[in-house]
């Protein structure tokens, strides 16, 4: 079972919601097949990782890249995440 | 072994092990992704600011940890293999998931003459079902008596430590424990 949902708005972009109870160990490393830009709406305390990156906080309005194939992780914060995704 | 095309600075890497340091999170839970080249150059640079004695290590399994030469890669029968780190050999049979059952693991050490061998061994006992429960492991510790285990070339050194590498091998559970 995902660790998310899933609301779309189009066919390219959607909402995702990651529940403040998931557990950590459920936000695994993985890599995805299309660019992708990242609006967080909601969420404190999450960090997200790129491959041999350091982890950095996003934070509500944190706009972000994510680039095909390159491997990447959230890291759970205090509450839920809710982001926009936008495949690009 | 995968092929490591994303690079990763020296300074990034440094900038890993203070994360670790300013978060107080064990060297055992790396936090670049297991098998990538930050994970391996992370485990070298702490060993060299462990050894320095820039790096003050308190957990007793990350002493243990900076004594292997987990980050060193070497050449075994003509492939580039990595040292003192846990692999899950890779389920050969297909179109025949399995879920639980006996998992087989590896690893690659040095023996005393320095000559690299391949260490096999099992989780005959079902990590993820015992892996959490504090009983279950407590009495695979006890009778395998884990504490007295040093020997990194046998088996039961590996087997009593999986715990620790859960999360490199992506399984869940895991942590700073023997069985």
């Amino acid at each position: 079972m995902k660790p998310y949902t899933d609301e779309y708005l189009n066919e390219d972009e959607w909402i995702r919601k990651f529940d403040h109870r998931l557990d950590s160990d459920e936000l695994v490393w993985h890599r995805d097949t299309k660019d992708r830009e990242i609006e967080v709406l909601h969420g404190d305390g999450w960090m997200f990782q790129r491959d041999n990156e350091i982890p950095f906080i996003i934070n509500n309005s944190s706009k972000f890249k994510i680039n095909a194939m390159v491997y990447h992780r959230l890291i759970k914060g205090n509450t839920s995440l809710i982001i926009k995704i936008k495949e690009t | 072994m995968k092929n490591l095309k994303q690079h990763i600075h020296e300074n990034t890497v440094r900038e890993g092990v203070e994360y670790h340091v300013s978060n107080g999170i064990p060297l055992s839970e790396c936090v670049f992704r297991p098998h990538s080249e930050g994970f391996y150059k992370f485990y070298i640079e702490a060993r060299k600011q462990f050894d320095e004695g820039k790096l003050e290590v308190t957990d007793s399994f990350d002493i243990e940890l900076m004594e292997t030469e987990i980050g060193e890669r070497v050449d075994y029968e003509g492939e580039e293999v990595p040292l003192d780190i846990p692999l899950m050999e890779e389920d050969v049979e297909l179109n025949s998931p399995k879920r639980g059952g006996t998992k087989k693991y590896y690893v690659y050490v040095k023996n005393d003459k320095g000559n690299v061998i391949k260490v096999n061994f099992g989780d005959t006992s079902g990590l993820k079902a015992k892996i959490d429960d504090p009983k279950a492991r407590k009495s695979f510790v006890a009778r395998h008596q884990c504490d007295m285990k040093k020997d990194k070339t046998k088996p039961g050194y590996w087997a009593c430590r999986l715990p620790y590498y859960a999360k490199q091998l992506g399984l869940s559970g895991g942590g700073s424990f023997f069985w």
